[in-house]
């Protein structure tokens, strides 16, 4: 057998499928830069994902303890394992990152779109149906496959449809594991594609004299400080008792959202905003390209996941929509259902999307303020199926 | 029952000599492995989609009323 040189193993060892996922992630470092879709995550990933196929590559290696003679003794050691494993086990398996994205975004969110129209928090709620029907689509998909995904997996993907990156990879990291790769880039990757999965569901399921209704808005001036403040207070511990699975997520979230309302804490909600949001969202990323190693990444399950997760955001914007329409039919002020479809949690992506809808039929039409309620409802709504789902099933 | 067992503690052989132990007995149930089948397993996801979409409305309706119960006790700072 003839030897192989040091220098040729990352040679021999390139197979198809390590050249298919270093393609895969130049792909999205390509609709990071050229498309802009959710460039600050699908550039990492994308990198990730290179860093993590190219053979015998030493930032996805994994930690190896071994046991050596020394001085006549036996001595254990631990061989450190490259920096994204080390990064996984500390933000995904520990948990870290997701709640401290949510610190930050709970930094950025401005729930007074939401306070001026509580009824929004309905949308939030109903615009989680994608997370549930994805769930029973992943079910079904064991009568194709046969003992393809168990009912925690099954979860795990449908939580895809949270539209909600963090609660996405808490959710997945718990019950499905070895599928937290696909289940985070698709969620990731779906919510970059907002703008084209939600006009036509919107359209199919409104006609242009519902799209066409006009909202009247509250001044914003009548959300005093003191609600602003102990809303986030409440919410934490009225979900936090009914859940209490929910308590980290939700409770990240609602942290982050005092800092910035307290007003007292300009540099803390600045940093939460800015700094710290940016650098756990880098890390993030690439930890998570990380995952995308080709034997786990290139397979049939990824393909139902991708599959079931635009599905999901598909009928979580149907299911915002058509509570809407339910509501019109005993509200005297009708509500523009495409409000509904807002409800998903992508913010504030989606709620622009509706307005620029909103202006295409009617250039008088201004919705953001609503669009925005809904918006920052299914950021609540989402962290709470997430929670209820980690509840029923045992997180 | 079928899938219970009886379980004793018994703190006796650890407790030091002449001392007064409880001793205490429970009944546990214990679940044996079973293999769900896919119509099974099915069923399990209908119910637990329904119910936890349930509670996600209902949180969110607790919310809202405490929302509402919050702008009835806010009377300062109104421009």
């Amino acid at each position: 057998m003839i030897a192989v040189h040091p220098l040729l193993t990352g040679l021999t060892g390139l197979g198809i499928s390590h050249v298919a996922m270093i393609t895969i992630g130049c792909i999205m470092i390509w609709l990071a830069i050229k498309k802009q879709y959710e460039p600050m995550l699908l550039l990492p990933i994308g990198f990730g994902a290179i860093l993590a196929n190219i053979p015998e590559s030493a930032a996805v290696a994994d930690a190896v303890t071994k046991t050596v003679t020394v001085n006549g003794g036996l001595a254990t050691i631990t061989e450190q394992g490259g920096f994204l494993t080390t990064l996984y086990s500390f933000g995904i398996e520990g948990e870290l990152f997701p709640i401290l994205i949510f610190i930050g975004v709970g930094a950025m969110i401005d729930f007074s779109p939401l306070l001026t129209q509580p009824v929004t928090l309905f949308f939030g709620g109903a615009a989680q149906l994608g997370i549930f029907i994805a769930m029973l689509l992943a079910l079904c998909a064991n009568f194709i496959v046969p003992e393809m995904f168990s009912l925690r997996e099954a979860a795990a993907i449908g939580i895809i449809g949270a539209a909600d990156g963090p609660t996405s990879i808490y959710v997945g990291r718990l019950f499905a594991p070895k599928y937290i790769a696909p289940i985070t880039v698709a969620a990731y990757s779906y919510m970059a594609l907002v703008p084209i999965i939600q006009p036509p569901v919107i359209r199919l399921l409104t006609s242009k004299h519902e799209r066409c209704i006009r909202m009247p808005i509250r001044s914003k001036t009548s959300i005093s400080r003191r609600i602003r403040i102990l809303f986030p207070i409440v919410v934490t511990v009225i979900t936090g008792i009914i859940s209490p699975a929910s308590t980290a997520l939700i409770g990240s979230l609602m942290f982050g959202n005092l800092i910035r309302e307290c007003g007292v804490l300009e540099r803390l909600s600045s940093s939460a905003q800015n700094e710290l949001s940016n650098l756990v969202t880098l890390m993030l990323g690439i930890t998570i390209g990380g995952t995308m190693k080709a034997d786990t990444f290139l397979t049939v399950q990824t393909a139902f996941i991708m599959g079931i997760g635009l599905l999901a955001f598909i009928f979580d914007t149907a299911g915002g929509v058509l509570a809407a329409k339910f509501a019109n039919l005993f509200l005297k002020h009708k509500i523009n259902p495409m409000i509904g479809a807002c409800g998903i949690s992508a913010f504030p992506m989606s709620s622009r999307i509706i307005q620029r809808m909103a202006l295409e039929e009617d250039p008088h039409n201004i919705l953001i303020m609503q669009a925005a309620g809904a918006n920052v409802a299914g950021q609540i709504g989402s962290v709470i199926a997430g929670a209820m789902l980690l509840h029923m099933l045992g997180g | 029952m079928e899938n219970s067992e009886r379980v004793v503690y018994s703190p006796e052989a650890a407790a030091p000599a002449g001392e007064k132990v409880e001793t205490r007995s429970a009944t546990v149930h214990v679940v044996p492995e079973k293999e769900t089948t896919n119509p099974e397993m099915l069923s399990q996801g209908v119910h637990v989609g329904l119910l936890a979409f349930g509670s996600v409305m209902g949180v969110l309706l607790i919310l809202y009323l405490m929302v509402r119960i919050l702008q009835k006790f806010d009377v300062d700072e109104k421009g």
